[in-house]
């Protein structure tokens, strides 16, 4: 059994060097491959080089270090599909690359060996890595920025499409306002107090409209550029829906709608009650409006997991499936006349949207065409 | 020069058939997953006429593992890709997501060479086998070039014998092939056919 290093140039060489005979014993460590494998030679020469690396044991190495002993081809052996072959023991396995050269090396007394040259990659590796870390990174950012990009894009056209509804809808209840006032002031002479009465009522309900529109508009400018904040408090949320039910008792009573709030009296949410009232008195106000007179409206809360979800159901006339998606989305933004041609101002589900993500809730809709809808959104039990 | 039959062809293409079954079984033990590695044509010329049997390889980047021998039969073994397919099969090796736009840098050539190595050594270790012949081997070596480029780095200026074995890996989904090339110093083709008769005269094949 070999005690010392018989080939002993092979210290003065910077690449790792192992001889080994055909039994897979140790003939050679020289003084480079103790840095690179952190074994010293006096603890290798003598030893199998499968006690310190059983990788050398797979079928595989078995098969293509026997042929490189027996006078084949040079095999090579990388640390990218051999990561444990002459392995460092103290540094970092992700951190090393070595090249490993196998050829035929005959030993003394005509025996076969094979002698294992290892060159230390581990600097251009970590080079490569680095580089390809920083390059992906960068790559991330590019795709960031473009979607970043498409997502302005998208919102900017959007807003103009709204602009422009909105436009169209202000000019409407100011074209009446403008047209009966005029003719008020040509005919005044020739009208009656009870024709003069019902053109009153015209530019009056026209300026109400005009008013509510402006009124959801600024709401809506404000959310926005977030200058509304989020006050958060734990409320009672049957008590909230109560108070909503009671400022919409008239146009329910005119149209013959029970709205009954199922919600149980000791429910406490954490919720910004202005925003929460906006948001339940548009539900209520949509299902009055698309509700035919004697109607049902109904309004429950059930606690799932770590979140509160509200519904509000009417048995209404319901929305077409390709309408449904629109809803909520502000460039489709459009206002529709109710069961008894009630007008609204079509900003009322935005500002929904806009007040549940503000409590980083969901809102959506379900609903039946002809048999009725339900508006359903979440808020989360606690909101950080 | 001896003339090639096309029974010392058939005799060839049974080698080269042992030498890639060999070197699937191998490639098999390295990454777990079932490699299919065909030949299905072997041509016989010479290196004046090689670039149009390189034709597909013109536009594009090669990757070759190179391996030369000498002994009674002297040249080299060289196993060609596209950089692009050497970039897939790496890939595969490797289970790295390795894109077109990334670069085939010189880990993933030492990856390429360990591959390509298993399947020359196979090759060239079959021939040797097969038809007793000892042969002391260079140490293997990587070049990335252009078909236009391939001769002269391979130092090759005069006309030599060359044996191309078109080789088809298939992995996984995937497609790839390379070209197996033996390029014969002035005399060895004339050995080789010599060693071929010899098998044939035997019938140790």
């Amino acid at each position: 059994m070999p005690t010392r290093n018989k080939i002993s140039p092979f210290n003065y060489i910077a690449i790792g060097i192992c001889v080994i005979d055909a039994h897979y014993q140790i003939q050679c460590w020289n003084h480079a491959l103790e840095v690179l494998t952190d074994i010293k030679m006096e603890d290798a020469v003598g030893r199998y080089l499968y006690d310190f690396y059983p990788d050398f044991q797979k079928t595989i190495n078995k098969m293509r270090i026997s042929d490189v002993v027996n006078g084949g081809a040079p095999s090579i052996f990388t640390s990218s599909l051999n990561k444990s072959l002459f392995a460092p023991k103290k540094r970092l396995q992700s951190v090393f690359y070595y090249d490993i050269l196998a050829s035929h090396f005959p030993l003394e007394n005509d025996e076969n060996g094979a002698l294992f040259s290892v060159i230390d990659r581990s600097n251009l590796y970590r080079k490569i890595v680095e580089f390809k870390k920083t390059k992906d990174q960068a790559l991330k950012e590019v795709e960031y920025r473009k979607t970043v990009e498409k997502t302005l894009k998208h919102e900017n056209e959007s807003k103009d499409k709204f602009i422009s509804i909105m436009a169209h809808d202000i000019r409407n209840p100011l074209g009446v306002i403008q047209g009966v006032s005029d003719f008020l002031i040509k005919s005044y002479g020739d009208l009656d107090k009870e024709e003069v009465l019902d053109f009153l009522e015209g530019i009056n309900n026209s300026s109400k409209t005009l008013n509510d529109l402006i009124t959801d508009l600024l709401t809506w400018a404000r959310s926005q550029r977030n200058n509304i904040e989020l006050n958060l408090a734990d409320n009672n949320l049957y008590d909230l829906v109560n108070e909503d039910i009671r400022l919409l008792a008239q146009p329910a009573k005119s149209k013959s709608i029970t709205v009954q709030n199922n919600i149980a009296k000791d429910t406490i949410i954490p919720f910004d009650r202005n925003m929460l009232s906006t948001v339940i008195r548009n539900l209520i106000s949509n299902a009055i409006k698309f509700t035919y007179n004697g109607g049902n409206i109904f309004i429950e809360c059930q606690e799932k997991g770590n979140y509160f979800e509200v519904s509000i159901k009417d048995d209404g006339i319901g929305i077409k499936p390709e309408d449904m998606q629109k809803l909520f989305l502000i460039g489709e933004s459009k206002s529709t006349k109710g069961t008894n041609n009630e007008s609204g101002t079509g900003l009322g589900l935005i500002l929904c949207k806009e007040f549940i993500k503000n409590h980083k809730g969901e809102i959506w809709v379900e609903s039946e065409l002809g048999k009725g809808s339900t508006f359903k959104f979440t808020i989360p039990i606690s909101i950080s | 020069m001896s003339l090639i039959t096309d029974e010392h062809i058939d005799i060839v293409k049974e080698i080269v058939n042992i030498g890639v079954g060999k070197a699937a079984n191998l490639l098999n033990h390295l990454i777990n997953e079932n490699i299919k590695l065909s030949v299905p044509n072997i041509y016989f010329t010479n290196t004046n006429e090689l670039p149009k049997f390189l034709m597909k390889y013109q536009d594009v980047s090669i990757s070759v593992v190179n391996l030369g021998f000498k002994g009674e039969l002297s040249g080299s073994c060289q196993l060609l890709f596209a950089t692009d397919g050497a970039k897939l099969l790496v890939s595969i090796f490797t289970d790295e997501d390795i894109t077109d736009e990334d670069e085939f840098n010189e880990i993933r050539q030492h990856t390429l060479s360990e591959i390509g190595n298993i399947v020359l050594n196979s090759l060239i270790g079959t021939i040797s086998n097969i038809l007793s012949q000892k042969f002391l081997y260079r140490t293997p070596k990587y070049i990335e070039c252009s078909v236009a480029n391939f001769l002269s780095e391979n130092d090759i200026v005069e006309v030599q014998d060359v044996m191309l074995a078109t080789t088809r890996f298939i992995i996984q989904e995937a497609n790839i092939t390379g070209e197996f090339l033996l390029i014969f110093e002035t005399g060895s083709m004339d050995t080789l056919i010599e060693k071929i008769e010899l098998v044939n005269q035997k019938g140790t094949l």
